[in-house]
């Protein structure tokens, strides 16, 4: 027995997790209260039948969707946003189930209907608009760059020509790069808190993605890294749904409509990337 | 296919990268697994040691932590190479344990005997191990060692991870720019399991080989 010693912190965490996951098992979404009516086969009825909403968004986007790592809660914009989806159709922000969407599988989880809509810090492209419907925009913003705080060689677009510059894997600016700054050398990694690493310790010369996410970086690495230049291409941020769903569709339009003009996008936006952004920003015309 | 041929030259690029790692990695696993298997049987008790610690080691660490570690814990030491050299050597790390071990196993196929026969001869142990045990113990293990090669091929993908272009890292920044991951990362697969498939045949016709001269 004394060999199987080891296996007493195991076992008893094995029965933990049982425990846990039996008590947790007949936990119900609270009660839905919706305070609308849809007809019985829109995706709005079915999610007031279903008492929650499943929503896509990012578990590693400071921001936008984090997953944080000491209370365990989603943090961000986007979550903010889908708590008052969710508040608007069931009566409680509580009921939301939300997935892991990464940038490479949003239009799959879309198309599979693993999800009702993905909020994940979706910039609308032209291909994409192929594929999903989008909702919004939610946010306007841009993709701007950012250089190591001593750094006084990187100014404008035009000086990220001959040096190395990170983004994250599927971020609109990897596509943006080649024809703002064709000379600039693209390293790719698979989150933007190793783009920060990595232009520490001057792999890379600049990082360039969406302002929101580069000042969220500014704000974990105080006194590291600056902004410079202007913005190198402008982005719209939408919901992204099923591409045939025109009542859903309508539904999350009216939505981001009616939030915008209570004062409720504004108080997510203040908790969220208002809070590291400097200056003030307007919420943005629903044109999707 | 229209979304394939427009990202056909990144795509063939990240097929070469696949198979340059996948070349430089088994060429440095396959030598430093062949060092760690003699350390491994040297009479020297420390050398063992040395040998069975890095074993236990490197064959234990996942390989995507060990790439990430590489990449951007080496750095904090002031030890920094570049992507694609970084991605190599974890790969030669990573393999080379699985590699000694298959060889150790080829190794223990080797009678005994003919190693005190050789010393009993006047054969110095580090030639005799060179020119006359180790080549029999390969011979015996061709087709686990190729088990090994197309594990290790298939891991060249953890590459992507720290940002080195290969197979999966385009098709992957390919599926992201076109919205159509089915088709790209199908196309990927089919790309690998080429790649396997050569590979297989390869070390079926060199273990055919190696059975004629047992």
């Amino acid at each position: 027995m004394k060999n199987l010693r080891f296996l007493a912190p195991v076992a008893l965490a094995a029965t933990l997790v049982l425990a846990t996951t039996a008590c947790g098992s007949p936990e119900a979404a609270a009660p839905s209260s919706p305070t609308q009516t849809f007809p019985a086969d829109s995706t709005m009825s079915k999610i007031q039948q279903r008492g929650k909403i499943i929503v896509g968004v990012k578990f590693d986007q400071p921001m936008f969707g984090v997953k944080n790592p000491v209370t365990g809660q989603m943090e961000g914009l986007d979550i903010e946003l889908a708590k008052l989806l969710a508040k608007d159709l069931t009566g409680s922000e509580d009921n939301i189930q939300y997935i892991e969407a990464i940038t490479a599988n949003r239009e799959a989880f879309i198309q599979q209907n693993k999800v009702d809509a993905v909020v994940a810090s979706y910039a609308v492209t032209d291909e994409r608009k192929k594929a999903v419907a989008f909702e919004g925009p939610y946010l306007e913003s841009g993709v701007s760059t950012m250089v190591r705080k001593d750094d006084t060689s990187i100014t404008k677009a035009d000086d990220l020509n001959g040096k190395p510059v990170c983004t994250a894997t599927g971020a609109r600016a990897a596509q943006l790069l080649p024809t703002i700054a064709p000379k600039a050398t693209l390293t790719l990694f698979g989150t933007y808190s190793e783009c920060a690493q990595a232009l520490k310790q001057k792999r890379v010369d600049a990082v360039v993605t969406n302002e929101s996410l580069l000042f969220g970086l500014m704000d974990q690495n105080k006194d590291e890294f600056k902004i410079v230049g202007d913005y190198l291409a402008s982005e719209e941020y939408a919901i992204g749904s099923a591409k045939d769903d025109t009542a859903w569709h309508d539904y999350l339009d009216t939505f981001l409509k009616k939030i915008e003009d209570n004062g409720d996008w504004k108080k997510a936006y203040d908790k969220t990337i208002g809070a590291v952004r400097p200056g003030d920003v307007a919420a943005p015309k629903i044109t999707l | 296919m229209p979304i394939l041929s427009g990202y056909a030259a990144d795509f063939s690029q990240g097929v070469l990268v696949t198979l340059e790692l996948s070349v430089l990695g088994w060429v440095g696993a396959l030598l430093l697994g062949t060092i760690l298997t003699a350390l491994r049987v040297s009479p020297i008790r420390t050398l063992r040691a040395v040998s069975a610690a890095y074993v236990t080691v490197f064959r234990n660490i996942p390989i995507p932590v060990q790439m990430i570690l590489f990449v951007f814990g080496l750095p904090v030491l002031g030890i920094q190479y570049s992507l694609f050299a970084s991605a190599a050597i974890v790969l030669v790390l990573y393999t080379a344990p699985f590699v000694s071990e298959t060889l150790r196993a080829g190794l223990n196929t080797v009678a005994s005997g003919e190693l005190e026969a050789l010393r009993a001869l006047g054969f110095a142990p580090g030639p005799s191990m060179v020119h006359i045990i180790l080549p029999q113990a390969f011979g015996t293990v061709v087709k686990p060692l190729g088990n090994v090669l197309i594990t290790m091929i298939k891991n060249t993908s953890v590459a992507a991870l720290v940002g080195v272009a290969d197979l999966t890292f385009t098709s992957n920044k390919a599926s992201v720019d076109q919205a159509q991951p089915f088709i790209i990362f199908g196309g990927a697969a089919v790309a690998y399991l080429v790649i396997g498939l050569v590979v297989s045949r390869l070390v079926a016709s060199l273990d055919r080989k190696a059975a004629f001269s047992r």
